[in-house]
């Protein structure tokens, strides 16, 4: 009896328990994802697989599937018609839209990749200035395979240099979260080369403008701490001199004024002189090149946050910032006032040290 | 009104292991959605419902105690004296089916989890089989094996760390502004949350069973101390990373979590934390699964090994009878009703009833 | 019917019983013996030699007159019988007596005291147990000179007429594992006992599971230290295996040397060694199901790595493993069955020449090879053979899991094996003891080794009669800086 019991519950179990595998070298994987617009409110799917052969750990991927279709997951169904391995598409680290596509609203888009159990919320999302399939064509990473590289890009931009952090989670974050909006990295191809040209404001969900490689230094400065980095200030003899980032943090106080939220950022930057082309560095010289990074910072962050009062978008999260500070704040009536809300930026310079030379 | 009623020293287990046992009870896989509701009522201000609901939950550990100590005899033996043989009956028939929603709405909860997560195509009967055979095999054991798992289920605090990753995602500025909500918002966010605190009720049912019984309480209170950090963690974790927007198209926060992680073998840690589950869910089924079998021991006197296999076979064909998500709500939707009835209802009824017994009793 | 002629009767049937006539005296004197079992130097030199020099001393006399320690007057010739098997020489006085006298005459052959070879270690005493019952008992005796050292002996087996020896400490051994012990020896219905390996399967609480629930040693130290912890040993004779018990899981990852180097040191290999159980449990189910199932999760860095080393693989991953676990358990036996010399050269052959020609026939990857090599090493760490064994059988289980179910079917087959261990008892000691039931003082000796100072109490799972070790208030103040 017991024994019987054992043997059926072993069939039942090995029979019907089993579910579909995946094995791992009988798929096709890729780690990047690009869209386009196509006719008819259809849009371009392209993926870069890299092929694997034994014994040299990767080899650059040329090959190129795209289809066309009106939902993604249809278009992967396509493209596995056209391949001997089947498509999986949870190891896309990072997703590439074409800017007339970002200009119609990526929520949709996005919505597939937040919805996938297999999809990571690290990925990177990016604007192409372009065709997002061109980008790809191009042949820009000799030895590393596409995807990776475009993710090594952002990542390492993101971690040490000046483009802030937006992954797919920052963007469903500010995209969803009152008092704020989105923004994303900006790619082009610039004579072979994948470049970061600089940062895609949107609207909700949508495309609006863009801002370039300097201001979207002074976004980052104003958005997160950071500890990395080169900026250069212009002194007013015509010379140009380099300051390090050795670190910057940003504050902001919230204050009445008149019924109205008042908001204070106070900047500080510490920085070490690295490039001064040539001349000594005096304690003058020093106070000079302080002052003009001071006015220069400020300068440029006056002007973005009028640019972005201007068409009424919030990268800054302003909104939430207040919110926080507010009782009963109201999304409907910040909106109304935000053209007008006083927005001071203050900005300290510290230059602490200037190499190992006067 | 004493009944001479704990077992024999060989089951027993230390009062320590209370602390184990109601942590794991009350500690459930409903936590990986249990941040949703709450945020929605009370938003920022939602520990301090979390706060609220502990707190309430200790009154009751309290009030179970006092039940537990007059009587010195667990709650099936204490139906049967005060409300007679039939009567007391029907209500541990009433319990009877409790446990076994209760085990049937985890054991579905868990299969759904692998089935979004894991395995789309996994029917759901193979899986509820193999982990009810487990369960079997684990309460036939005894009581002592059931706590025992509930033991070694601890090293689900393993995933803790898995919060920290997301940790550079943290928006603080989520917490202000504090008390921008309402009272009654936040009682309301509270009464969301009575579904995770449940489970201290189990008790009821294994007194017998905690070596010197009396020194057993603060054990619990401890137990249930513990929950209302994790769930304040949890809480907080969810406040921090989501908006309340973002919350509501989630259906599992707590399992998002692991998208975040990144090791340089593995970066991708839902399948992990999907089967990780378990340690959630078995404890509470095998839990469940002990004493609906030990009320149906008592109530037909017949040996527990005989109510067991059919016991689990309900359990079992009421599993695969669940079909969709919607099920699943609605069946917790009806558990969160009888638990809150239970837990602050019926009781501080039954401490009533046996509070004027014993003055009666004085009095006579 | 008379019990004399019987006696004779039935042992005259074996070729090598000697009966010998002395007819120097009053009466004949019949001596019997069987000359493969007696020492003749004791047999001609005391036995004899005494017989001739006084023809006609009485029984009684010459009992008191035989230079021979181990002697005694016998009425039962049942006994008489047994112990003639056992190398005694029998005299018998006249014709139709009912008494004989047994004279120890036993001849003690077998190796001397060697170097223990499974559990050697580099630091400690390097004298193992041999196959003779006394001298194991010597050699305990040696190390523990204390008066309370209570040796019980029992015959179990039909058959082999096994001398069984139950050593505890008495007064610091719990009586109720003595008693239970010894009935579960008692209760041994078995014909031939070869070994107390067999004696081990036969007093387990369950001997359906595959983890061992007794320990074997073959080191006297080893054991010197469980009869003082409370801990009871038992020894057979023709077995170089002493068996204690009650154990608990973590006892059969100490290996003695752990007790001989410095407690950081000790600390450090132990959980390096329970790593390493781990390791080689779930090393090659993981594979399994990473491969077959979770091939996603794998980070972007480490994929190509694993699918440009699987791509020309022919064989699904379960395939794979199962070849390669065979073979390695191949290599494994094949060593083990030939004279240590060939043996190593079989791993080399086995280890280097078939791996790299198996990677290079593109039959397994080379990253499982380096999965499957590891975790066979690392199931050698463990210093119980019994468990060493189960462990290497225990991942089978698991890769068949991990193919059913991928990562899922890893974790119910390991909630099933916790609650396996969870209802396993040693002698009615629950296995998992001291993490469940947790018992906070008994942690000192599980995953560290801590230094001696902390060992003032005897584990409480043992229930000892008298738990405390040494007074630990009498161990020196702390003193102050420069004091």
């Amino acid at each position: 009896m017991k024994r019987a019991f054992i043997v059926v519950y072993l069939l039942c179990v090995l029979l019907t328990g089993c579910v579909k595998q995946e094995i791992l070298e009988k798929s096709t994987i890729s780690f990047v994802g690009a869209f386009d617009e196509a006719a008819d409110d259809q849009i371009e799917m392209t993926l870069a697989p890299p092929r694997f052969h034994s014994g040299k750990s990767i080899s650059v991927s040329n090959n190129l599937i795209s289809n066309i279709g009106h939902t993604s997951k249809s278009i992967v169904q396509i493209m596995d018609m056209k391949l001997n391995r089947t498509i999986k598409t949870g190891k896309i680290s990072v997703v590439l839209f074409e800017k007339a596509m970002a200009q119609k609203g990526l929520a949709d888009e996005l919505d597939v990749f937040l919805r996938d159990a297999l999809s990571s919320r690290k990925l990177f999302v990016a604007v192409v200035d372009g065709k997002a399939k061109n980008l790809l064509h191009a042949d820009f990473s000799s030895d590393v395979e596409k995807g990776m590289y475009l993710f090594d890009l952002l990542q390492s931009n993101v971690r040490t240099g000046f483009v802030p952090r937006q992954n797919l989670n920052d963007f469903e974050y500010a995209y969803l979260g009152k008092g704020m909006d989105p923004f994303l990295p900006i790619l082009a191809l610039r004579n072979g080369h994948v470049v970061i040209s600089g940062l895609a404001l949107f609207k909700d969900d949508r495309y609006v403008s863009s801002l370039n490689e300097q201001q979207m230094r002074m976004v980052k400065l104003l958005r997160e701490r950071t500890k990395h980095g080169t900026l250069e200030a212009r002194l007013d003899n015509g010379t140009y001199a380099a300051v390090r980032n050795v670190g910057s943090n940003v504050k902001y106080r919230v204050s009445r004024d008149q019924n109205r939220p008042k908001v204070a950022i106070a900047l500080r930057f510490k920085g070490e002189v690295m490039d001064t082309q040539g001349f000594q560095l005096t304690r003058d010289e020093k106070q000079r090149i302080k002052e003009a990074l001071e006015k220069e910072l400020a300068a440029t962050g006056t002007a973005l946050i009028q640019q972005f009062k201007n068409e009424g978008i919030d990268p800054l999260g302003l909104g939430d910032i207040v919110r926080s500070k507010t009782r009963n704040w109201n999304e409907a009536a910040w909106k109304k006032q935000y053209p007008a809300v006083n927005v001071s930026l203050k900005v300290h310079v510290d230059i602490l040290d200037s190499g190992i030379r006067k | 009104m004493k009944l001479p009623a704990t077992e024999h020293p060989r089951l027993t287990v230390s009062a320590f292991l209370v602390f184990v046992l109601i942590h794991a009870m009350q500690f459930g896989p409903e936590y990986v959605s249990m941040s949703i509701k709450p945020i929605r009522w009370a938003g920022q201000d939602v520990w301090i419902s979390a706060i609220l609901s502990g707190l309430s939950i200790s009154a009751v550990i309290w009030l179970m105690y006092q039940i537990l100590d007059r009587c010195g005899t667990d709650l099936i033996h204490i139906h049967r004296r005060l409300f007679g043989r039939w009567a007391g009956s029907g209500l541990n028939l009433v319990f009877i089916v409790y446990f076994l929603l209760l085990a049937c709405f985890q054991l579905r909860l868990f299969i759904e989890v692998i089935q979004v997560w894991l395995f789309a195509d996994l029917a759901t009967w193979p899986l509820a089989l193999v982990l009810l055979v487990l369960a079997y095999y684990i309460v036939s054991g005894g009581f002592r094996v059931v706590v025992g798992i509930c033991m070694f289920s601890l090293i689900r605090y393993v995933t803790i760390f898995a919060m920290f990753f997301p940790a550079i995602y943290f928006h603080f500025n989520n917490l202000t502004p504090a008390f921008d909500h309402s009272p009654s918002e936040i009682l309301q966010a509270s009464k969301a949350m009575t579904f995770p605190y449940l489970g201290a009720e189990s008790l009821l049912f294994c007194y017998t069973f905690i070596k010197s019984p009396e020194k057993s309480q603060k054990w619990a209170h401890w137990a249930n101390a513990l929950t209302t950090f994790s769930f304040l963690l949890i809480l907080f974790f969810s406040l921090l990373l989501f908006k309340p927007e973002q919350l509501s198209f989630e259906v599992w926060p707590q399992l998002t979590k692991y998208k975040f992680i990144q090791f340089p073998f593995i970066d991708r840690f839902e399948y992990i934390g999907a089967t990780a589950q378990i340690l959630w869910v078995i404890p509470i089924i095998c839990f469940c699964l002990w004493a609906s079998s030990r009320i149906g021991k008592i109530m037909l006197g017949v040996r527990q090994t005989a109510v067991l296999p059919f016991l689990s076979l309900i359990v079992f064909a009421a599993v695969c009878l669940i079909p969709d998500r919607p099920g699943v709500e609605r069946l917790q939707a009806w558990l969160d009703g009888f638990g809150f009835c239970l837990t602050y209802a019926y009781i501080p009824l039954v401490y009533l009833v046996v509070l004027v017994r014993v003055k009666a009793r004085t009095a006579a | 019917m008379n019990a004399a002629p019987r006696l004779w009767k039935e042992l005259c049937e074996s070729a090598d019983f000697v009966c010998y006539e002395n007819r120097l005296g009053a009466f004949p004197i019949f001596v019997g013996y069987i000359k493969t079992l007696t020492e003749t130097d004791v047999l001609e030199r005391s036995i004899l030699g005494c017989l001739s020099d006084n023809p006609n001393a009485s029984f009684e006399e010459l009992f008191q007159l035989i230079p021979v320690a181990e002697k005694e007057i016998c009425e039962d010739w049942k006994r008489t019988q047994d112990k003639v098997y056992r190398g005694y020489v029998a005299i018998q006085y006249g014709q139709d007596s009912q008494q004989w006298l047994l004279i120890n005459a036993a001849a003690t052959k077998g190796r001397s005291v060697a170097i223990p070879e499974v559990e050697f270690t580099v630091e400690g005493p390097k004298e193992g147990f041999v196959e003779s019952l006394d001298t194991n008992l010597n050699l305990i005796r040696q190390r523990v000179p204390y008066p309370d050292l209570r040796i019980k002996e029992l015959t179990v087996g039909s058959i082999s007429k096994s001398r069984i020896a139950v050593v505890y400490i008495k007064g610091i051994t719990n009586e109720q594992y003595l008693n239970t012990c010894i009935q579960r020896i008692e209760d041994v219905r078995f014909d031939q006992i070869t070994d107390s390996t067999l004696l081990q399967q036969m007093i387990e609480d369950n001997s359906n599971s595959i983890f061992p629930q007794t320990i074997g040693t073959e080191r006297p130290d080893y054991v010197a230290w469980a009869v003082s912890s409370g801990q009871i040993c038992i020894l057979k004779d023709g077995s170089p295996t002493a068996v204690f018990v009650p154990v608990n899981l973590w006892l059969f990852f100490i290996t003695y040397e752990d007790y001989y180097l410095p407690w950081i040191i000790a600390s450090v290999l132990r959980m390096i060694r329970m790593c390493s159980v781990l390791f080689s449990v779930y090393a090659s189910p993981l594979y399994v199901a990473v491969i077959t199932y979770h091939g996603q999760g794998i980070s972007n860095v480490f994929l190509p790595t694993i699918v440009s080393s699987r791509i020309n693989v022919p064989f699904p991953p379960v395939v794979e493993v199962l070849i390669m676990e065979l073979v390695i358990e191949l290599l494994r036996e094949a060593g083990a069955r030939l004279p240590t010399k060939i043996g190593q050269t079989i791993g080399i052959v086995g280890g280097i020449v078939l791996g790299t020609a198996a990677v290079e026939a593109a039959l397994t990857s080379n990253f499982l090879l380096i999965i499957v090599a590891l975790s066979a090493l690392a199931s050698f760490t463990t210093p119980v053979f019994r468990m060493s064994a189960t462990i290497r059988v225990l991942r089978f289980p698991f890769i068949f899991a991990a193919q059913i179910w991928g990562l899922l079917g890893i974790v119910i087959c390991t909630l099933a094996l916790v609650a396996h261990l969870l209802r396993l008892t040693s002698l009615g000691m629950p296995y998992l003891v001291p993490v469940y039931p947790f018992r906070k003082s008994d942690l000192y000796d599980t995953v560290i080794r801590p230094p001696y100072s902390k060992f003032h109490h005897r584990f409480s799972f043992f229930r000892s009669p008298s738990p405390v070790r040494f007074d630990r208030k009498k161990a020196a103040a702390k003193k102050d800086i420069d004091e």
